[in-house]
């Protein structure tokens, strides 16, 4: 047993480790983004208030937000709870597929994502919706929809399938099985689903932006009206409704804490002969479930492919991007890897009783409106005349903090206590324990909290369109393309960051 | 009224043969134990009668019909798991009325029933309690009574007492045959226990190796054991090499350093199998030294040293033996079961993974 690890695992050393963590998330991640409720106006000089208003544009968009949000969820739940299913509990070749296919639409930056899909449903494409309130719906249904089927399938996962064994020799077919055991069971499951996947609706902002529509027709969300704001030079409004969109994410995050563990689903009366002839739809269901992924999702994900065209000009400036997109992921998923991990052990150790409310105030990071967040933090790292791609990467590292924290903390919770006592009895000191047994045990959840936190990054638009002057990252780039109705270069570079992400996620994959 | 016959059944994981052939069949009220070592397939066979696994060949009946198609709530049975799986989400009355509930049968009658079964296994004042909320015993109660309460007369077992201290699993096993007796059930019921075995079964099935090695009631099995390994599995046994010599008009078996007439054998290698009780200290047989002796409560033990082998006589307490005490044992040919010696090697003939 070495000196070193002798001192590494006193208990200085460890206070000083958890400051160091939680000062680095307070000072440099979730204080910056409170700033601009602090500040409240543009004008550095005075604090004003006042300023806080809201116009019937605000509103409109406020509602048009929630509503859309609200639509996407309901249909996610309808038609991913299936794919769910079958990619939890079969043991087929098609769960294998379903499990990639699933996650491909991650891969794609949302700016470029929802540019396919309005060029899927509308004029370009099959014709069937213009720009404006359902074609924002079509997009948002497409960009959440993974994050729905993933956080479910591991919520059925979670469900010991015995429960669903016992339920049925006590004579439920399978449907009903699900429906007064499985689903009961995973309810919290389902809400955590639920409200990422709202969450996410209510922030995004370059999705929204490729199908906000014009005239008549326009309709924007409270994100995608806050750049707008921004753009034509309104920051007194731009302000105003950031703050807003962050109370009310704070307060709808409240409010699923509060419901989660006091909602129950009742069995209420079951129809043996009705349910048992449903099931036998069974394959039926989980056809049009396939169907609705395959129409909805997959195709209107990746239409923008048919319309890739190359031209020179714009190659230089599109290879620029992509290095500065991937330059800064990777400096912000480094960051939080450091000081992220710590903090998820805060959490999910409950350290000096401080785990619920770290808990909370990530959470509070990650269902902030990143354009709100955006905004927020250029005005405070602004302060400190810093290199603007500094600011960036400071943007990024803020937005992608929860996503590496939750899951490790979660994995966290979950190890067997007993394993460390076991190595602590076995003569490990605490920090030995830490390299040699939790490290490892919970390495899986911090990759794939990586893994994630990384796309987030890659395919952020809304912060960084608040922040950036000069460096584009490539979803910016798509934007503008987009706006320049240069359609065959934004699907070009989309295309190309698309075949970038795949040979990196092949890589890791391989690792 | 149930009974049940598996007719050839084998299962396939991948290469690894879980069952080879199996035929068994249970009669209408009886109880019927899958005795083996872990990995034996017993639980694989069991399910594969509930329908919670589709066999690879061969065909299951129940009530002579063929099932072997049907889902497992078509086939009306009652099934308590290896750790109960009570919905953790439903309270103690929710849980029992459960099968009726989703049978669409939620009516005065079927709660009436629930309540009585809950009676029965004494968790009646506790109805409003959740799974988390009771003890091991309680939980194994309540699992009996929500498999019991779908009105089914077939009921499996799935090592049902191996979740409890040794105590209480000893307690209920009489309480749970006693129950099933009453109720006039047919149960199969699977376990690595042989103790739990002997005293819940009408009839034992012992299984190694995914193949049945013998059936019979716990008697038969303990006095006539088929083959080395069920003489083994089943209550102790003392395996001496010995060999038969031909004498002219009668064998001699060569054991230990001691002679034994016995009748009607062939020459060759065997491994004589002696039970412990059946092994006496006295004046005769073979001279051996000692190794180890415990007192056991109501009997005690002696382990006898003799050349590389060694004996444990098992008696009624009463005597006590000092480490390194010279001393004899014997016993009568009739308590001898002999067994070819096997080709593979005796340790291996015994070995129980």
């Amino acid at each position: 047993m070495g000196g070193a690890d002798r001192f590494a695992s006193g208990k200085s050393v460890e206070i000083v480790f958890y400051s160091v963590v939680i000062l680095f998330f307070l000072l440099l991640v979730f204080a910056p983004i409170l700033y601009i409720v602090l500040r409240g106006c543009p004008d550095s000089n005075a604090m004003c208030f006042p300023s806080l208003y809201i116009t019937k544009e605000m509103s409109d968009a406020l509602i048009n937000s929630f509503s859309i949000a609200f639509i996407a969820v309901v249909l996610d739940i309808i038609f991913g709870i299936p794919i769910a299913w079958v990619i939890a509990r079969y043991k087929t070749k098609l769960k294998v597929y379903l499990d990639f296919l699933v996650d491909m639409p991650l891969i794609m930056p949302t700016a470029a994502l929802g540019f396919s899909v309005a060029l899927f449903w509308g004029g370009e494409g099959i014709g069937l919706l213009s720009k404006g309130f359902w074609m924002i719906v079509a997009v948002h249904v497409a960009f959440t929809y993974p994050y729905i089927v993933r956080t479910l399938s591991a919520a059925i996962e979670e469900v010991d399938i015995t429960y669903e064994m016992a339920s049925r020799t006590l004579g439920s077919s399978p449907l009903t099985a699900f429906r007064t055991i499985t689903l009961p069971l995973f309810k919290s499951g389902l809400l955590i689903a639920a409200l990422l996947a709202f969450t996410r609706s209510l922030s995004e902002t370059g999705a929204t932006m490729m199908a906000v529509g014009t005239g008549q027709f326009f309709a924007a969300t409270a994100p995608a009206q806050t750049l707008l704001y921004k753009n034509n030079g309104d920051m007194t409004s731009a302000i105003s409704l950031s703050i807003i969109l962050i109370a009310a994410s704070t307060i709808l995050l409240t409010l699923v804490r509060y419901l989660a563990n006091r909602f129950g689903i009742p069995i209420v009366k079951v129809y043996p002969s009705f349910e048992k002839s449903l099931n036998n739809l069974k394959l039926e269901k989980n056809v049009l479930a396939f169907a609705f992924f395959i129409a909805i999702i997959l195709l209107p994900s990746f239409y923008l492919l048919e319309f890739v065209s190359y031209s020179r000009g714009e190659l230089g400036g599109i290879i620029n991007s992509i290095g500065i997109s991937f330059l800064i992921a990777f400096a912000a998923t480094v960051a939080n890897l450091i000081f992220g991990v710590g903090m998820a052990l805060l959490i999910g150790r409950n350290k000096y009783g401080a785990g619920p409310f770290f808990e909370f105030l990530t959470d509070m990071v990650m269902v902030m409106p990143t354009v709100a967040l955006g905004l927020s933090l250029g005005m405070f790292w602004n302060l400190f005349q810093l290199d603007e791609l500094f600011v960036l990467a400071m943007v990024h590292v803020s937005f992608s903090y929860p996503y590496i924290v939750k899951p490790v903390a979660a994995s966290i919770r979950e190890l067997d206590k007993d394993l460390e006592d076991a190595a602590r009895v076995l003569g490990a000191t605490p920090f030995k324990v830490f390299t040699t047994i939790t490290l490892p045990l919970i390495m899986p959840s911090i990759l794939a909290g990586a893994v994630m936190a990384f796309m987030r990054s890659l395919s952020e638009t809304g912060a960084t369109l608040t922040v950036s002057k000069t460096f584009k990252t490539i979803p910016v780039l798509i934007v503008e393309f987009v706006k320049a109705s240069k359609y065959g270069d934004a699907a070009f570079a989309s295309a190309l960051l698309l075949g970038v992400s795949f040979i990196a996620a092949y890589l890791l994959r391989r690792k | 009224m149930p009974n049940v016959k598996v007719a050839n059944v084998s299962k396939f994981f991948g290469n690894i043969k879980a069952l080879e052939n199996i035929n068994l069949e249970v009669d209408d009220g009886e109880y019927v134990v899958l005795l083996g070592p872990s990995g034996c397939g017993k639980t694989t066979l069991l399910k594969i009668i509930a329908g919670m696994w589709e066999p690879t060949a061969g065909k299951v009946y129940i009530d002579g019909s063929d099932v072997t198609d049907l889902p497992p709530e078509d086939r009306n049975i009652g099934f308590v798991f290896q750790n109960y799986a009570l919905f953790p989400h439903l309270n103690v009355f929710d849980n029992t009325i459960y099968g009726p509930v989703v049978r669409g049968k939620d009516s005065e009658e079927s709660r009436r029933n629930a309540r009585e079964m809950l009676h029965l296994v004494r968790l009646a004042a506790r109805h409003d309690a959740f799974p988390v909320e009771l003890s091991g015993g309680m939980q194994q109660r309540l699992a009996v009574a929500r498999a019991l309460t779908t009105g089914s007369s077939l009921l499996f077992l799935d090592e049902p007492l191996s979740a409890l201290d040794a105590k209480i699993g000893a307690e209920l096993r009489s309480e749970m045959r006693k129950m099933i007796k009453d109720l006039k059930l047919t149960a199969i019921h699977v376990t690595h226990n042989q103790e739990e075995a002997m005293e819940v079964a009408d009839k034992i099935v012992v299984m190694r190796r995914g193949r049945v090695e013998q059936v019979g009631s716990p008697e038969q099995i303990y006095r006539n054991p088929a083959n080395l390994f069920v003489a083994h599995f089943l209550g102790d046994a003392n395996f001496i090499e010995a060999a038969a010599v031909d004498h002219g008009t009668r064998c001699k078996l060569k054991m230990l350093n001691w002679e034994m007439d016995i009748p009607k054998v062939k020459p060759g290698a065997y491994v004589a199998v002696v039970r412990p009780e059946k092994v006496e200290v006295g004046d005769g047989g073979a001279e051996g030294v000692v190794k180890n002796f415990r007192f056991l409560g109501g009997v005690s033990y002696v382990e006898v040293g003799i050349r590389d082998e060694s004996v444990i006589s098992r008696f009624p307490s009463g005597r006590e033996y000092e480490l390194g005490e010279r001393v004899r044992i014997c016993f009568k040919p009739e308590d001898v079961k002999l067994f070819k010696y096997p080709d593979e090697g005796l340790k291996e003939a015994l070995r129980v993974d």
